[in-house]
């Protein structure tokens, strides 16, 4: 969790002060692609509190996902169909989802804790 | 410290969230917009067209300007006659109202009854003159470029003048007239003539219906002020 923090931390300020913008037009397409990091970082942590966590399933599953949706935004463009709504919708779900499951890990675990303290 | 590969990975995807996000509200925030090709399109279109009343702006506001200068070199300047700049103004601005009489090479038309034989069943409407016809020739004469015209001696002014239907008599600058209406138009020759015989002018809808209409050039045209009052009681200044 503290891992976590302080990479957001550290990413904000070499965003801050990297001397490269985004063009305003590839706006559409990192959005996309922040809602595929945050999906895969939550998926990440769910695994790792199910004790599923593999590197690589973790690595491509957020490289693919990544590029599949950024294609996706992009052929939408050009068609005039926005088929990323498919994407946000996909990884907004994933997202709540993967929260749940994270809190009722979470709350499983400090209940039991709290079990064998009282005992 | 050694972190586990899963923390490692954590640590690289929070990075790259952290850059990723911090960039895009950047973008986002930088005063511009996303935008699809076809507003970008209409937005061309709006940006040359006002840039095009931009171009006519400046061009009233230089003319402006010259007329702000001159009016300052007649207020400070004493060998130029400012009474005089300002009275030639003044007569210019009745000239164009309307307000004195005016005299010049144009076009005497008259306009009167038809005298053919009607058919059976034919209203006598057919061949008659009436108020609408003669608002018709006025306003091509106005598009013709006529600068003062007049009906039976009577001036049409531009926002005073009616020409209004009182049965078999029309009625213009509230004096009552009937036929014949001799209208008369100052302006060029040629293009108020040919604004009254061309082909598809509404007189020559009038002559087919058997009204006589009949257009003189002249050298010399003489056109009357207009006599009546002019207040505005509702737009005022």
């Amino acid at each position: 969790m503290i891992i976590a923090i302080l990479g957001i931390i550290l990413g904000i300020f070499i965003g801050l002060y990297i001397p490269f913008e985004f063009a305003t037009i590839s706006s559409l397409y990192i959005s996309v692609g922040i809602l595929a990091a945050i999906d895969s970082i939550l998926g990440a942590l769910r695994s790792s509190f199910e004790d599923k966590f593999d590197s690589v399933i973790f690595v491509t599953g957020f490289v693919v996902n990544a590029v599949l949706a950024i294609a996706l935004s992009y052929l939408g463009d050009k068609l005039g169909v926005p088929i990323y709504y498919a994407a946000i919708f996909v990884f907004g779900t994933r997202l709540f989802n993967n929260i749940g499951s994270i809190r009722h890990y979470s709350i499983d675990r400090f209940r039991a804790k709290s079990r064998e303290k009282h005992k | 410290m050694k972190l586990t590969s899963f923390q490692k990975k954590m640590f690289a995807l929070t990075v790259l969230l952290g850059i990723l996000s911090t960039m895009q509200f950047r973008a986002v925030n930088s005063g511009y917009k996303y935008m699809s090709i076809k507003e970008m399109y209409a937005n061309s279109i709006e940006l040359e067209s006002q840039n095009a009343e931009l171009v006519q702006l400046r061009a009233k506001a230089d003319s402006l300007k010259v007329k702000i200068d001159e009016f300052q070199k007649a207020r400070t300047d004493v060998s130029i006659d400012y009474e005089n700049v300002l009275q030639l103004e003044i007569e210019n601005t009745k000239k164009v109202a309307g307000l004195t009489n005016v005299e010049g090479p144009g076009i005497v038309i008259i306009v009167t009854d038809g005298t053919r034989e009607l058919y059976e069943n034919e209203r006598p409407d057919v061949v008659t003159v009436h108020d609408i016809d003669i608002r018709a020739m006025v306003d091509d004469l106005r598009n013709a470029g006529a600068e003062a015209i007049s009906i039976n001696d009577q001036r049409v002014i531009f926002n005073k003048s009616e020409i209004q239907c009182t049965g078999p008599t029309i009625k213009i600058n509230d004096q009552v007239f009937a036929v014949p209406f001799v209208i008369k138009a100052i302006g060029d020759r040629k293009y108020l003539e040919s604004a009254i015989n061309e082909p598809g002018s509404f007189s020559e809808s009038l002559r087919k219906w058997g009204v006589f209409v009949e257009v003189n050039t002249s050298i010399n045209v003489s056109i009357p002020a207009y006599e009546g009052t002019m207040e505005n009681q509702y737009a005022i200044q």
